[in-house]
């Protein structure tokens, strides 16, 4: 058959069977690697500011340390920074699941919030979500969705 | 394999594998359906420990198994098994891809090209009824179905009308 032919053909089909929105990706499967980065980053940033207080703490033990040497009778004033946890259980983060089990979703979730969930229940749920918004209204939307009853520990 | 690469691979392959589909099941509902489990299945299995040698060449039969499965009314009787499934012929996986770029070339083209385009070629409207359905002029539906081919044919990889005039025009000069 000639090209042309074919052409003709083919194109014939392609008309015949096109529909807008058809064969577009349903699914993320690079969603475990994202994770894995942003776990990753995490990592790095807890790190970096484990360093960053032991840091201050060393010079403010030091400080401390000179300024008891220099008048012992003046009180002195030590706050070491506290709070050295990653919370970012208000920013506005986009999550994407696809037929992801629920455990999958749960580390996620953790690892992108940086929270704790508890009530976790145990059994074959999946889920497939687009989702961009805090950590508590995500776990709303599961709630709702599945029927489950988890929640943000810390 | 990683989780993106396999995602790599599912963007590039999932319409042609789709039109391979289409063309086993006629039907662009089912044989998405059918494409899209398919690729679930398989990065199930991979995350499972499984190492396609060919990933491309695996989806292939796997599609290819997978649309008989869902047009054959004794399902059961044909295997799952795709390592051992005759390899999908060479000229059925570069007609999935032509049909691919035909499907890509007809989503690029602008709204109202298309539309024209669907309307004669898959409704089988004639340019008069197109005109008079649109209130356009014949040869304004006209021009639209010339440049929508001309999309098409570049996409399938053959000269346009144009090109083709030229050459034989020139040919008793040769």
């Amino acid at each position: 058959m000639a090209k042309t032919e074919k052409f003709d053909e083919d194109s014939g089909f392609i008309a015949r069977h096109f529909k807008e929105d058809a064969y577009r990706p349903v699914y993320s499967f690079g969603i475990s690697d994202s994770f894995r980065n942003r776990r990753r980053r995490v990592s790095r940033w807890v790190a970096a500011s484990v360093a960053a207080i032991a840091l201050t703490a060393t010079a403010v033990v030091v400080s401390y340390q000179l300024r008891t040497d220099n008048n012992a009778n003046e009180p002195a004033v030590v706050s070491l920074p506290g709070g050295a946890e990653v919370d970012r259980s208000n920013e506005i983060i986009r999550l994407e699941f696809k037929d992801a089990p629920l455990s999958e979703v749960v580390d996620g979730v953790e690892d992108a919030y940086g929270v704790t969930l508890a009530n976790v229940p145990e059994g074959d749920l999946r889920l497939t979500l687009s989702y961009e918004g805090n950590a508590k209204d995500f776990i709303e939307t599961v709630n709702e969705l599945l029927g489950t009853d988890i929640r943000i520990e810390k | 394999m990683t989780a993106k690469e396999f995602d790599k691979e599912y963007r590039r392959l999932l319409l042609p594998l789709g039109m391979y589909a289409l063309r086993i099941i006629g039907s662009v509902g089912d044989s998405e359906d059918v494409v899209q489990t398919v690729f679930l299945k398989t990065w199930e299995r991979i995350r499972a420990g499984f190492e396609p040698d060919n990933l491309k060449a695996y989806l292939y039969m796997a599609v290819r198994n997978a649309s008989l499965r869902h047009l054959s009314a004794k399902a059961n009787e044909l295997s799952d098994d795709v390592e051992n499934a005759e390899e999908v012929a060479d000229e059925d996986v570069d007609t999935s891809e032509r049909d691919a770029r035909l499907w890509k070339a007809v989503e690029e083209l602008p709204e109202r090209c298309r539309m024209i385009f669907l309307l004669c070629k898959r409704d089988g409207l004639s340019y008069k009824d197109v005109a008079s359905e649109l209130s356009i002029s014949e040869k304004s539906v006209e021009n639209q179905m010339t440049k929508a081919m001309k999309s098409l044919r570049k996409a399938y990889g053959i000269a346009s009308d144009s090109n083709i005039q030229i050459n034989i025009f020139f040919l008793p000069f040769l």
